[in-house]
């Protein structure tokens, strides 16, 4: 396994790349008890990675509904294929290249039978999102919202590919290699990717900063 | 771009306005960053672009997403035939264009054959007159999911892919 860069220790004195070598060794033991029929180490993983497949899917598609749908699949895929798992990569990356794939598909498929996608379908499909209040009053509550429905425009009409790494290196907190893993790509493809991505979302949303 | 930071190794900056750099890697930079106007020029917009990405925050989980899981791995038994067939396929690399119809036909042959069962799941040993009703696209995908992890065995990848 890839030695991760060092970090600053925790108050404990625990670094924290020991404690994500340690998360990476624990999702590849859990799987491999789930391969040999361990139930409750799937249910130990569904609980870990659950929510941050969820989030990931739902900024790639838009749509919370088939997000949590795509999810479901993702987990699914994962729980029948448990028989011939091996921990040749780190399970995060084959998680994520499984959602990945099938957010693309989404993608694709959606474009083909809308033929252009726009925020205002994505909303027409699910409840009106509603930002939390967290004590602002009405203007602030409306600037936010302006906020982030520009942040996510601005982001979904990134290519794909783009897209995808944006969303892995900003709010997975994924390494250049790990998502290079995910794209099946090299880690300068990777780095290249990011840069024209950020280049054109610094320029997009330059009135925002 | 004259500035060998920016030219040879980029992705500190990147990673310094994504605040995933060394504290001692951070001050160094910073410095550097106050004096280089190319830096400069990346950084400060870069710093805001990341702030502003946070505003972008998800939705809650429904509660009912790990039943509704189980629900569906609850009904996955009956799918251990199609995963078997399918691994027969996942194999032969050869065959990935054919595999649509390959499946279609095999599943064809399945639900029509009434014969002796020599091979197959303790379902069908039970009951070998049945009539299975094998869904194609669970073939399919259950390849898919097959040669995915097939690839991660493989030794080795090409680096080369379109962007």
């Amino acid at each position: 396994m890839r030695a991760l860069p060092p970090q600053p220790c925790d108050v404990d004195g625990v670094s924290t790349s020991m404690i994500a070598v340690a998360a990476l060794e624990r999702d590849a033991e859990l799987m491999l008890r789930v391969r040999d029929g361990d139930s409750r180490s799937f249910a130990l993983l569904l609980e870990r990675h659950r929510t941050p497949v969820i989030h990931f899917l739902y900024r790639m598609i838009g749509n919370q509904a088939v997000a949590e749908e795509l999810a479901q699949e993702v987990f699914l895929r994962v729980y029948r294929s448990r028989g011939s798992y091996e921990p040749t990569a780190r399970f995060t990356t084959w998680l994520y290249r499984i959602a990945t794939h099938l957010a693309l598909n989404q993608i694709r498929d959606r474009r083909h039978e809308r033929g252009s996608e726009s925020l205002e379908e994505d909303r027409g499909e699910g409840p009106a999102r509603q930002l939390q209040d967290r004590g602002l009053n009405v203007e602030q509550r409306m600037l936010r919202q302006a906020r982030f429905d520009e942040v996510r425009q601005a982001i979904d009409t990134l290519p794909a590919k783009q897209k995808a790494a944006v969303l892995m290196h900003k709010y997975q907190e994924m390494e250049y290699t790990q998502i290079a893993g995910v794209l099946s790509c090299s880690e300068s493809a990777v780095k290249s990717l990011l840069f024209r991505a950020y280049e054109t979302l610094r320029s997009r949303l330059a009135h925002l900063v | 771009m004259s500035c060998p930071v920016l030219k040879e190794n980029p992705e500190m900056l990147l990673d310094y306005c994504a605040r995933k750099l060394h504290p001692g890697a951070v001050e160094v930079l910073r410095k550097h960053i106050e004096v280089c106007e190319e830096c400069h020029r990346f950084a400060v917009p870069q710093e805001q672009l990341w702030s502003a990405l946070d505003s972008w925050e998800a939705e809650p989980v429904s509660a009912d997403f790990d039943d509704c899981l189980y629900a569906r791995i609850s009904a996955e038994p009956n799918r251990s035939l199609a995963h078997r067939m399918a691994s027969v396929f996942a194999g032969c690399a050869w065959w990935k264009p054919a595999l649509p119809i390959a499946a279609t036909a095999v599943a064809a042959v399945v639900m029509f054959h009434t014969g002796d069962w020599s091979a197959g799941t303790a379902d069908i040993r039970e009951n070998p007159r049945a009539e299975y009703q094998i869904d194609v696209y669970e073939v399919e995908r259950a390849a898919e999911d097959l040669e995915m992890l097939r690839q991660f065995s493989s030794p080795a990848r090409s680096p080369s892919q379109t962007l």
